[in-house]
């Protein structure tokens, strides 16, 4: 039964048609690689905050955080906190003025000039197909939503969708993606604080909500789960989410760095991740209250046979014609920032770690401008050819953390010696980072559900530590029995390497100018 | 040793200690580097600051909410 009628679909097919044409008006800013990847380094703290938001709040969060709070609770809100908030902080202080000092485009490519070829081309294929997977979940989430409301065929809303982020992502690059991010994320927080007064009202307030919970389901009010909850056991929220994975995510995923990487001085890139966080502790009340009040509110357990369908239930029972419109317009601006970010930086990944290095090099601006337009073309149409197979995973964001499962860790282990231990070497670099990947699949066994056989591997977030820990380990072992980088070579990327002096300057802006 | 029986406050205490140290560590940060790139040295400005109220809050909810 499709929930959006009438006056409602006007507002969301007014909402669809408005983005793109919004978007593509900052096509006459695109003259240049770095105008289509970076924004031409020109925006605002404020804009990259919202917009980091933006894309953080994605189609998995309304529909599988919904979910998440529906059969776990407040523990779903982790995500959002302690999953989020100390990553941010250290992103800002530490990892992002390195980045943005070292001139590169793509967190792979600070890895080359940190470590080596090697360690650069290994990450960046990595990310590549790690994105171009969560492009198929984008997808395939839309799909769902949109035969879910509209009653849309799943094909069609998946087409519809890529149709309209491809038009002004393919044209407008990154500054077009930050500034409807930033029309989006207000959207967002119109439609999340309409369902958010429409609920408290029906559950007479936060202590009527929780009155109606927690006689059922004590333990939904508190963030930790005790060690033996199959999903959400403290300690590997700790070690696993808080250590591991929010810093992978924070500090070293493409599309959030490359985000902060257009910002127009370092004080803007660090302040932008910063005012993020701010705006990310708000992020539990647009996401997780709507799993409460399909909880508190829906007397037939027979209308949720899937926590993912807890969202979904709200819009249907508690908001009024109207407000549907406005409160699915907000699903949609999630959904498009998500995509459009993806879609970039992937794009960004392949022209400049891949294609510029080892394909065409030395060719003109115009030419790469031109291969990312066509990249992030093919990139939308592999999107819509994955996201069927995105059903197999038993839950849409479990899937997404599950495929992050497996080089974040190491991935955060090499970054982080990058940019803190200046004795880490090449060697060490490439040894964590395949010895770390093959920890995690071997301990996650993510090949089971596309199978289709049952799951047998570790819970997600211990599979996390356990790969960092051993990405870690092995770099600093094998750095230790090799040789060191030369100091020149490092200078200006290492944290503790002095970074005022005149020839780390000149050595910066050196790699900044030529170093592709 | 069976960890499953480690009671959940410790969860909370390691929480509001690992907040404790990303605050400390962030104040410590030099007030130059913290400042590189802005157009001018505003208290609003400095980042520190910002991290302070953050974790300060951060706290306040894990100790609320963290579980007993």
């Amino acid at each position: 039964m499709e929930i959006i009628r009438g006056f409602d679909l006007t507002i969301i097919i007014v909402y669809l048609a408005a983005i793109p044409l919004f978007g593509i008006f900052f096509k006459r800013y695109v003259h240049t690689e770095e105008d289509y990847f970076l924004a031409g380094r020109m925006l605002p703290f404020w804009i990259i905050g919202m917009s980091l938001i933006g894309t953080n709040i994605g189609a998995y969060d309304y529909v599988g955080a919904a979910g998440g709070a529906y059969r776990f609770g407040l523990a779903q809100a982790n995500y959002e906190w302690l999953g989020a908030i100390p990553a941010m902080i250290l992103s800002a202080l530490l990892f992002i003025p390195f980045y943005w000092r070292s001139g590169a485009y793509t967190v792979p490519e600070y890895l080359g000039k940190r470590y080596s070829t090697s360690v650069r081309t290994i990450e960046a294929l990595l990310w590549f197909f790690f994105l171009a997977a969560v492009l198929g979940v984008f997808f395939w989430a839309s799909g769902i939503m949109l035969n879910t409301y509209l009653g849309w065929p799943i094909r069609l809303s998946i087409l519809i969708v890529a149709v309209v982020v491809a038009i002004y992502t393919v044209t407008g690059g990154l500054a077009a993606v930050a500034m409807t991010d930033v029309v989006q994320m207000l959207v967002m927080l119109v439609g999340g604080l309409a369902v958010m007064i429409i609920g408290f009202n029906l559950t007479s307030g936060w202590t009527g909500l929780v009155n109606m919970i927690k006689p059922l389901h004590p333990q939904h009010f508190q963030l930790f789960q005790p060690l033996d909850s199959p999903d959400f056991p403290w300690l590997g929220i700790i070690l696993g989410l808080g250590l591991v994975l929010s810093p992978a995510w924070w500090c070293c995923h493409q599309a959030i760095i490359q985000r902060t990487l257009g910002a127009k001085s370092e004080w803007d890139a660090k302040a932008s991740m910063m005012g993020a966080a701010f705006l990310k502790m708000f992020v539990p009340l647009l996401v997780v209250l709507p799993g409460f009040f399909a909880l508190a509110l829906c007397n037939d357990p027979t209308q949720i046979t899937n926590p993912d369908q807890a969202f979904p239930w709200v819009m249907r029972n508690l908001l009024p014609v109207g407000l549907s419109g406005l409160v699915f317009a907000g699903f949609i601006a999630a959904l498009l920032s998500s995509m459009d970010s993806t879609i970039n930086s992937t794009a960004a990944l392949f022209t400049r770690d891949i294609y510029q290095k080892f394909i065409v090099k030395n060719a003109s601006d115009k030419h790469y401008l031109l291969l990312g337009r066509l990249i992030t073309l093919g990139l939308v149409g592999f999107g819509i050819w994955f996201a069927p197979y995105t059903e197999r995973f038993p839950g849409i964001y479990r899937a997404m953390q599950e495929l992050l499962t497996i080089f974040q860790g190491p991935t955060f282990a090499t970054v982080l010696l990058g940019v803190a231990w200046k004795r880490a070497n090449k060697w060490g670099a490439l040894t964590g980072l395949v010895g770390g990947v093959i920890m995690s699949l071997s301990l996650a066994k993510i090949w089971q559900p596309m199978m289709n056989l049952p799951r047998t591997g570790m819970n997600f977030l211990y599979v996390a530590w356990w790969s960092f820990v051993t990405a870690l380990i092995l770099n600093i072992i094998v750095s230790l029995l090799t040789k060191p980088e030369p100091p020149e070579k490092i200078r200006g990327l290492v944290y503790g390497l002095v970074l005022e002096d005149v020839s780390t300057q000149e050595a910066l802006r050196e790699r900044a100018e030529g170093g592709k | 040793m069976d960890i499953s029986r480690i009671p959940l406050y410790w969860g909370i205490v390691v929480t509001v200690i690992l907040y404790a140290g990303i605050g400390l560590w962030a104040v410590l940060r030099p007030k130059k580097y913290i400042y590189e790139g802005a157009p001018n040295k505003a208290k609003w400005r400095d980042l520190r600051i910002w991290a302070v109220v953050l974790v300060v809050i951060q706290i306040i909810i894990h100790i609320a909410w963290g579980g007993k």
